[in-house]
């Protein structure tokens, strides 16, 4: 339906438009450095630098190159952090950063603007993961099954800290598809807040009766199943308990074979508290990804977070934690 | 908050008490103003006492009230457009005087200057408002000739107007929902025809339009940038009257009369378009192409809209009067698609490689239907009554409604058959129907009284509810399907969406317009408003205040101050108005809107042209903005986390000149403003908690309109407008972007799966489109009949083709470049243009 009201609107508005090429006469001011960096405790600081393209007129440069020639330095309290590029054209340092460090990144190239960013290494999530219960229920329509894996999720969130965290979980057992979903419940919530995502975990089983591929072909190191981002906003200083219920599609075949979802499952948890301008850079990121439908037509364009001064891109960090349960 | 309402309370019961003691010593004459050849009440006409120059204006009703001493008199009736009226009545007791003021029969002469003693012009307190007579929206040339209440308010200083042509108006940098649009005083939810592009308003059913920007009386409220008060003709109440008109786009009819004579009449008007028929023809074409094959596909479906107004006033005697007005308008945009056909089955024959008929047909047919109906209906039961020589109460009932209907329905039928006309077997069929309707109605009532206690002050005081039900979007499916010649089973019929929301919104309200000395003038008043939604109730005390300086006779300074709540919102991100866009009340979450507004001006005038320069500020507070990447087509659900509360600033200086009489009329207008939007709460954050320029920030906005009459058989007019480009969100640069991955083989978290070509926006609202212009031209031609008056109406819109944006869209262009043997890409900007020049005709036959 939606798409037939897209689709008459615009042929409406086809039918009287007419469309004439107009000068750019907006503000442009050049290309510009575009530097990627992510601090993490017990790792060391690298930094990523390409340049911008204008959008305009005939494309030229590649803006996946990683620049050559550029100086990158870096400050953490009174060190001076220095970086060397490597055959991949990383700039990469020896400095590992700790919880707690304000680090200050700048880089410069000739024919650019000079670029500089900050960040402040959060500390790592207090979550406790527990299993809960797996079941294989019947669905109500057909002879099909769910398999349901429950997760309980306790966030101890630290008081008057603005916290932000990304969660994910996947398995190493499990190639995905396209049709997994999580749903988490928060405490005291009538309605469950469902998380939809377009990867999903299944058993080579399931692939191969469903599709008839062979498994050999897939790629089997695409692994994320789930991802969510989480602000501490309505539980700044409590614990917050997130039932994680992991349901995945079976059908009957598949589920009357032996033995079958008593298997392997090792789930991987990983959660990361990220930086102010980390969490908003990709939250703007999967919004933009997200936008990109036919509904956008008639929404609202999606500002990318930068926080590099003089240039694009992002300098965040993250701390995270990485339980595993089989 | 109690001490405050408690004193609110103390003061204007001692205002009202030393009121009554100051008019023991006076008498009153009172009555209605009407116009001496229709029995049509006059709006704003002065009443003044040519001794102290005291003086009053009607109400909407066309009642007066005017408390003097004891003695002879001699008043002065004047109002725009009408010959003044003298009355000489000796007072030593209170008086009933009913006056019928004389149309200006020749409307070429250099009319007598009225003098304005009423709510607006250098000597009325009133500021920040104007009054556009319909006869001047009558000439300006509108779209298609299509004239338009709405498109003319665009013309005013300190109004923009949305996307090119159409009906959208943003106030002193409000949005679109913050404008209250009143039919005879009950609101309007959908002014929109045609996606916007034409108003609800038939010019034909109306009397009197009056805009206000700011310095808003108390009576108003509920809105928070502007308020457009639009009032229908009542229907002459000696003759019978009329006119009918065929234009390009539609038709209009027009007729009024007395049903009693001197106590009951009505007033009709109806309006409809063409499109649908119009397109007929081509259609019938195309499905002729397609006829008699074995494969035939039809189509059908068309656009229309119309516009019922009726009106019926009863006066039972001079002190009461029963009215009851009716609006009905829909927009009805349908579909039909047909698609059927009998094909012969084929046998493959593995040894010639050729298909050979089988004799076995396959008969199918296929219908979806698509119907999309919208539209508002409007009924208000409405008495005026007389308490007193000097108070006047006028009380109503309303129900306003406004309805979007949406249904899409799939037929499938398929059979086999042995021979072409053989009977149909294995027959399966199928259907599934998918409806939405979102909806919103209001059933109020409300309460005015005007009392009059003596020359120096005009009060109005009263209070309203309203129940408001907001059904925003339900959607019922239906599917049923059967097989092998067995009856269909319904496989489903339910309904999802929102269920129904119940709000009240209440309020009271005094004013007071007082004149405190001869030259200085105030307006003070208070609203107080609460609104309960989901067992939450809001408040909101609202003071208005407006002064009025008189330097000369013709000269004033005037200041206000005025504070409005806003508890309703609207959901839509287009450029264009959609009848999918949804009405929301506020919730738990999303507070009420609010505004404070000051503004300054200086007003001469000149006897022929009014002069008036205002500088206001404006600060808003809740205002909403979608955040980034929300769409809000056709859904409700969840809107509340797709939107963030914020803050909005506006200031301005607005420029207007109007000459209201003579030969030559029309006004020129340029507003210099700025809007600003800053959405910088923790949570809410949009464009970084940086401020940016408001979808509709404009610098410059000038227009200009000018009818001359050159003879009683001809006039001319043309429109100039030029404005700077609205403000729009688009990315000039693109980068690689980056995801954090998994964990990587070194342990730590990776940066991974880039994404290129990411559109690099700097801000919001980041790219202003090209200025926009335009000139349109209309000419009327008046021919007079025995017995009426037939007028052709010619009109270019557009006239020197501009290329006006309606938005702007970035395209790719590919080429084969011979010398790299490979595709080269361009990208590059284009606007896109819907009205360029549009010339239209109409005929207009009055009797």
């Amino acid at each position: 339906m939606r798409k037939l009201i897209f689709a008459i609107i615009p042929a409406a508005m086809l039918a009287l438009s007419c469309e004439k090429e107009i000068k750019f006469t907006g503000n442009y001011d050049g290309e510009k450095l575009v530097l990627f960096s992510l601090a993490e405790p017990g790792h060391p600081l690298s930094v990523q630098v390409r340049k911008s393209r204008f959008f305009l007129g005939e494309r030229t440069g590649n803006p996946t190159q990683l620049l050559s020639g550029v100086t990158v330095q870096a400050r953490s309290g009174n060190e001076e952090i220095s970086f060397e590029r490597d055959e991949e054209g990383v700039y990469r340092s020896s400095y590992v950063p700790s919880e707690g460090d304000h680090i200050e990144i700048s880089a410069s190239m000739e024919g650019f603007a000079s670029v500089r960013a900050e960040t402040t290494v959060p500390r790592a999530p207090e979550v406790t993961i527990t299993r809960g219960e797996t079941r294989l229920r019947r669905l109500r329509s057909g002879n099909d099954y769910t398999l349901e894996i429950h997760f309980k999720l306790t966030f101890h969130d630290r008081a008057g800290e603005r916290d932000r965290y990304k969660v994910s979980m996947y398995t190493k057992n499990y190639i995905t598809d396209d049709r997994y979903y999580a749903v988490t419940k928060a405490d005291g919530e009538s309605d469950p807040h469902v998380f939809y995502v377009d990867k999903t975990l299944k058993t080579k089983d399931m692939l191969l009766m469903e599709s008839g591929t062979d498994i050999t072909n897939l790629d089997i190191e695409e692994r994320y199943a789930f991802f969510e981002y989480l602000e501490d906003g309505s539980f700044d200083g409590e614990d917050r308990v997130f039932d994680v219920w992991c349901e995945s599609y079976v059908s009957e075949e598949t589920a009357l074979l032996p033995n079958y979802g008593l298997g392997d499952y090792e789930w991987v948890f990983d959660i990361l508290s990220l930086s102010e301008d980390q969490y908003s850079y990709l939250v703007s990121l999967q919004k933009y990804c997200d936008s990109d439908d036919l509904a956008s037509i008639f929404g609202e364009p999606v500002c990318i977070h930068n926080n590099v001064k003089g240039g694009i891109g992002c300098f965040g960090s993250v701390s995270g934690i990485c339980v595993t349960l089989k | 908050m109690e001490r405050f309402y408690r004193k609110l309370i103390f003061l204007l019961a001692a205002l009202l008490l030393s009121l009554q003691l100051q008019a023991q010593q006076k008498y009153t004459v009172s009555g209605y103003v009407t116009d001496a050849s229709s029995g049509e009440p006059i709006i704003g006409a002065a009443i003044i006492d040519k001794e102290s120059s005291q003086g009053c204006i009607t109400e909407n009703s066309g009642f007066y009230s005017l408390s003097l001493p004891e003695g002879s008199k001699t008043l002065i009736i004047s109002c725009l457009g009408y010959s003044d009226a003298l009355a000489e009545i000796h007072l030593k007791g209170n008086v009933t005087l009913n006056i019928r003021l004389e149309e200006q029969l020749d409307r070429l002469s250099e009319a007598v200057v009225t003098a304005h003693t009423g709510g607006l012009g250098a000597k009325g307190t009133q500021m920040s408002a104007i009054e556009v007579p319909i006869s001047q929206i009558k000439t300006i040339p509108a779209i298609g000739g299509e004239v338009d209440v709405i498109k003319a308010l665009q013309l005013l200083p300190g109004v923009q107007s949305g996307t090119e042509g159409t009906a959208g108006i943003y106030v002193r940098g409000g949005g679109a929902d913050e404008n209250l649009l009143m039919m005879d005083g009950v609101p309007l939810y959908n002014v929109n025809h045609l996606f916007g592009f034409f108003s609800v308003f038939n010019a034909d059913a109306l009397k009197n339009v009056t805009l206000y920007k700011g310095n808003f009386p108390a009576r108003f409220g509920s809105h928070l940038s502007s308020v457009i008060d639009v009032r229908m003709n009542d229907g002459n109440d000696s003759e019978y009257h009329g006119s009918a008109s065929i234009g390009l786009i539609s038709s209009k009819i027009n007729v009024e009369g007395p049903i009693v004579k001197g106590h009951t009449t009505f007033n009709v008007s109806a309006r409809r378009t063409y499109f649908d028929i119009l397109a007929q023809p081509v259609i019938a074409y195309i499905n002729k192409q397609n006829a008699g094959k074995d494969y035939e596909e039809k189509t059908g479906g068309g656009y229309d809209f119309y516009d019922f107004n009726a009106k019926i006033t009863h006066r039972f005697n001079n002190d009461d009067r029963l009215s009851l007005c009716v609006y009905s308008g829909d927009d009805n945009a349908h579909v039909k698609i047909t698609d059927k056909g009998l094909n012969e089955q084929m046998v493959w024959n593995p040894s010639t490689g050729t298909g050979t008929p089988s004799g076995i047909y396959y008969n199918y047919k296929d219908e979806t239907r698509f119907t999309w109906r919208w539209g508002n209906f409007l009924s208000s039961l409405r008495w005026n009554h007389t308490v007193s020589p000097k108070v006047y109460m006028s009380a109503a009932l309303s129900y306003t409604q406004y309805k979007s209907r949406l249904a899409v329905g799939v037929d499938s039928y398929s059979a086999m058959r042995e021979g072409r006309d053989g009977d149909d077997y294995d027959i399966s069929s199928s259907n599934g129907d998918v409806g939405y309707i979102s909806l919103i109605d209001d059933l109020a009532g409300n309460v005015e009284f005007a009392w009059h206690p003596e020359p120096r002050h005009d009060v109005k005081f009263g209070g309203l509810y309203t129940f408001h039900t907001f059904k925003p979007g339900i959607i019922s499916l239906k599917q049923a399907a059967g097989e092998g010649g067995k009856e269909s089973e319904t496989l489903l019929d339910q309904k999802v969406g929102d269920s129904p929301t119940c709000t009240h919104e209440s309020a009271l309200f005094i004013e007071d317009n007082w004149a405190a000395t001869p030259w200085l003038k105030a307006n003070v008043g208070a609203r107080l408003s609460m609104y309960n939604v989901g067992g939450r109730a809001y408040f909101s005390a609202e003071p208005r205040v407006g002064l009025r300086a008189l330097a000369t006779d013709k000269l004033s300074f005037k200041a206000s101050y005025s504070e409005m709540s806003q508890y309703i919102h609207l959901l839509c991100n287009s450029n264009v108005s959609l009848p999918s866009d949804l009405w929301v009340p506020v919730t738990r979450n999303i507070r009420p809107m609010r505004s404070r507004q000051a503004a300054a001006g200086v007003f001469y005038d000149l006897g022929k042209f009014d002069l008036s320069a205002e500088v206001y500020g404006k600060t808003m507070d809740n205002v909403l903005e979608y955040k980034d990447g929300a769409s809000y087509l056709g859904t409700s659900t969840g809107w509340e986390e797709k939107v963030s509360q914020g803050r909005g600033w506006a200031y301005g200086l607005e420029l207007f000149v109007q000459k209201k009489m003579g030969r030559t009329t029309g006004w020129i207008g340029y507003t210099l403003a700025r809007t600003m939007r800053c959405f910088d709460r923790p949570g809410q954050m949009i464009n970084d908690g940086n401020p940016f320029p408001a979808k509709y920030d404009r610098r410059h906005d000038l227009s200009m309109t000018v009818t001359h009459t050159f003879s009683r058989k001809f006039d001319l007019s043309a429109t100039f407008v030029y404005a700077s480009g609205n403000c729009g969100t688009i990315a000039f640069e693109e980068f690689y972007a980056y995801d954090v991955g998994g964990i990587g083989e070194a342990g730590g978290h990776d940066f991974q799966d880039g994404y290129y070509g990411v559109g690099y926006i700097p801000g919001r609202n980041n790219y202003r489109m090209p200025p926009y212009n335009r000139m349109d031209i209309g000419m009327n031609f008046y021919r007079h009949h025995k017995r009426g008056q037939g007028i052709w109406n010619i009109s270019v819109y557009n006239v020197y083709n501009s290329l006006n944006p309606f938005m702007i869209t970035t395209n790719v262009e590919q080429k084969w470049d011979e010398e790299l043997h490979q595709h080269t890409s361009r990208t590059y900007l284009s606007k896109v243009s819907i009205f360029p020049v549009l010339p239209s005709f109409s005929y207009t036959y009055k009797f």
